[in-house]
């Protein structure tokens, strides 16, 4: 296989590449870190949104009443079933006599109206406070809830679940176009500053042919170029998008007021997520620059 | 060794460069290609390089049939063979010594072996003193030797030279047939492309001569210049 020495000399080549075409170089790492930033702000962005409505999701409760005229063995064998539902992220159980309870604290100081409720009096049903793990299976969980033994009916929060659901599919597919979009604008910009290398060094690579040099070896200098160009564009992104992402996620966490605020508390923090954007970058950058100078070549091969 | 068997190579639409062309050259020969411009001398060169396809027929060299070679055998094929191309096709902005050098480091060769024989090939051409000159620095003659250079450094069983004697004046293209003379006494076949009859006659032991796409004449001639 390749020597080291040649690795080396086809390493060197490419930064000479680049380094020889450095205006179109340095534009071309301008334009793909742009497009990279608006991919990190779209990805930061579905990330949040996805945060905030499994925030939300977690807030919002299928409840199971219970006939008044339910077993214990009918509390038990619901208990168990939800205990070993997949799609039950955590659930408790409500007695009419907690329901009450509740009911009073409500009132606060109107709480004795209620005394004449107690006991065999009672009219609040006992409940199941259910909250899934998924709000996308909202609706097949609460049918099945339905249809346990003692069950007197079940409320489902569908509508904000359905607005949810919505929510993140929309920002899930608006971030998919866009970086195919972003995607493909980027490698179009590599593959061309590449062609005009390739084309300032046709007659290197037509001696190349002549002396029997393989095509993969005479494409490597230029995908290398490529690579380097995703690279550069990948670090510059992260440390922009990076210094971006904390410093408005500190302003959000102690600045900011009301329903920003509010949001503070499902923003994902930066610790959380920069593996993932720095993977991202980085393989979004060398996808580009690998295809695009693979795409560049083509034409120059076939001698 | 080449072999041309009942070649016809036509360019699209309709130029017929080489028709029905037999030819067989055995390791060792030195031999000249002689025709007037148009004849199809390049064309039967580009056959062998395989930078054109036959149309119809076989076209082997050095063992490797051209017609059936797969892409990726094609650049070791080609190491098979030196080139030396009319206009030379140095890189400019590299010495003679790296015009040398490049040839080795892009078919994986090491920097030991590199610094081995570079000298040796340099020395060979007669070019010892010039290692560190720009194509622009040498003159035609010592082009045209960096071209050889470069054609020898995987010890070629074929070496393979266009118009050698087009772009340089006449005491030196004494010396680059003398140095071609040298390489053939080796064992290395030599073949000489060329439209000058004088040359011919005085070097070649085999003439091959090409009217409109047919060899017309194919001749052992004697054995002048040994
Ligand atoms: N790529 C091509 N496309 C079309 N026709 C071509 C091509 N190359 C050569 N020809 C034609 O094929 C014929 C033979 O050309 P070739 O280059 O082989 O001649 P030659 O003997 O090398 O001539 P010269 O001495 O001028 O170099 C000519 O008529 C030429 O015009
Ligand atoms: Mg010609």
């Amino acid at each position: 296989m390749m020597k080291f020495s040649s690795f080396k000399y086809l390493f060197k080549q490419g930064w000479n590449n680049f380094k020889g075409n450095r205006l179109m170089s340095v534009a071309s790492v301008g334009v793909v870190a742009s497009c990279l930033i608006l991919v990190g702000i779209c990805g930061s962005l579905v990330l949040n949104v996805n945060s905030f409505v499994s925030y939300l999701g977690a807030q919002n409760e299928i409840v199971i009443y219970m006939k008044d005229d339910a077993s214990l063995d009918q509390v038990n064998a619901i208990n168990s079933s939800l205990e070993n539902d997949e799609d039950v992220g955590h659930f408790r159980y409500v007695s009419k006599e907690d329901a009450l309870a509740e009911q009073m604290g409500y009132m606060g100081q109107y709480a004795s109206l209620l005394a004449g409720y107690e006991g065999v009096n009672n009219p609040l049903p006992a409940s199941f406070r259910v909250n899934l793990k998924d709000l996308t299976h909202l609706e097949p969980a609460s049918m099945r809830f339905s249809s346990f033994d003692g069950v007197d009916y079940v409320s489902t929060p569908t509508e904000l679940a359905g607005v949810l659901i919505a929510l993140k599919n929309v920002t899930y597919y608006a971030g998919l176009a866009i970086l195919v979009i972003l995607f493909m604008v980027s490698m179009v910009v590599i593959s061309n500053t590449i062609r005009l290398t390739v084309f300032a060094r046709r007659r290197e690579i037509s001696i190349m042919k002549y002396v029997g040099a393989t095509n993969g070896f005479i494409r490597m200098p230029f995908i290398v170029e490529g690579l380097l160009i995703g690279t550069i564009s990948a670090l510059i992104t992260f440390a922009v998008v990076a210094g971006g992402y904390v410093y408005l996620f500190n302003y959000i966490t102690t600045q900011a007021t009301g329903f920003i605020a509010m949001l503070s508390l499902c923003m994902v923090p930066f610790s959380g997520i920069w593996p993932v954007m720095l993977i991202g970058f980085m393989a979004f950058g060398w996808l580009i620059g690998g295809l695009g100078s693979a795409l560049s070549m083509r034409k120059y091969l076939k001698v | 060794m080449i072999d041309f068997k009942h070649v016809t190579k036509v360019y699209e639409p309709k130029i017929t460069a080489l028709k029905d062309v037999s030819v067989h050259i055995d390791k060792g020969e030195f031999v000249f290609v002689l025709g007037h411009s148009g004849a199809g001398k390049s064309t039967f060169l580009k056959l062998m390089l395989r930078e054109e396809k036959a149309t119809k027929g076989e076209v082997i060299v050095n063992g490797y049939n051209l017609s059936k070679i797969k892409e990726k055998d094609i650049p070791y094929m080609r190491r098979t063979l030196g080139v030396v191309f009319q206009d030379f096709r140095l890189i400019p902005n590299l010495t003679a010594y790296e015009n040398i050098a490049f040839a080795m480091r892009v078919t994986n060769i090491d920097e030991k072996e590199i610094k081995r024989r570079v000298p040796y090939i340099l020395n060979l051409v007669g070019l010892a003193g010039k290692q560190d000159k720009l194509p622009a620095q040498l003159s035609g003659g010592e082009q045209q030797r960096v071209a050889l250079a470069r054609a020898l450094v995987h010890n070629p069983d074929l070496v393979i030279a266009d118009e050698p004697t087009g772009n340089i004046d006449p005491q030196l293209s004494l010396e680059i047939m003398e140095l071609l003379k040298a390489i053939n006494s080796t064992g290395t076949t030599v073949l000489v492309v060329t439209h000058e009859h004088e040359l011919a006659r005085r070097y070649a032991r085999r003439i091959i001569e090409m009217r409109h796409g047919v060899i017309v004449n194919d001749t052992a001639v004697g054995r002048a210049g040994v």
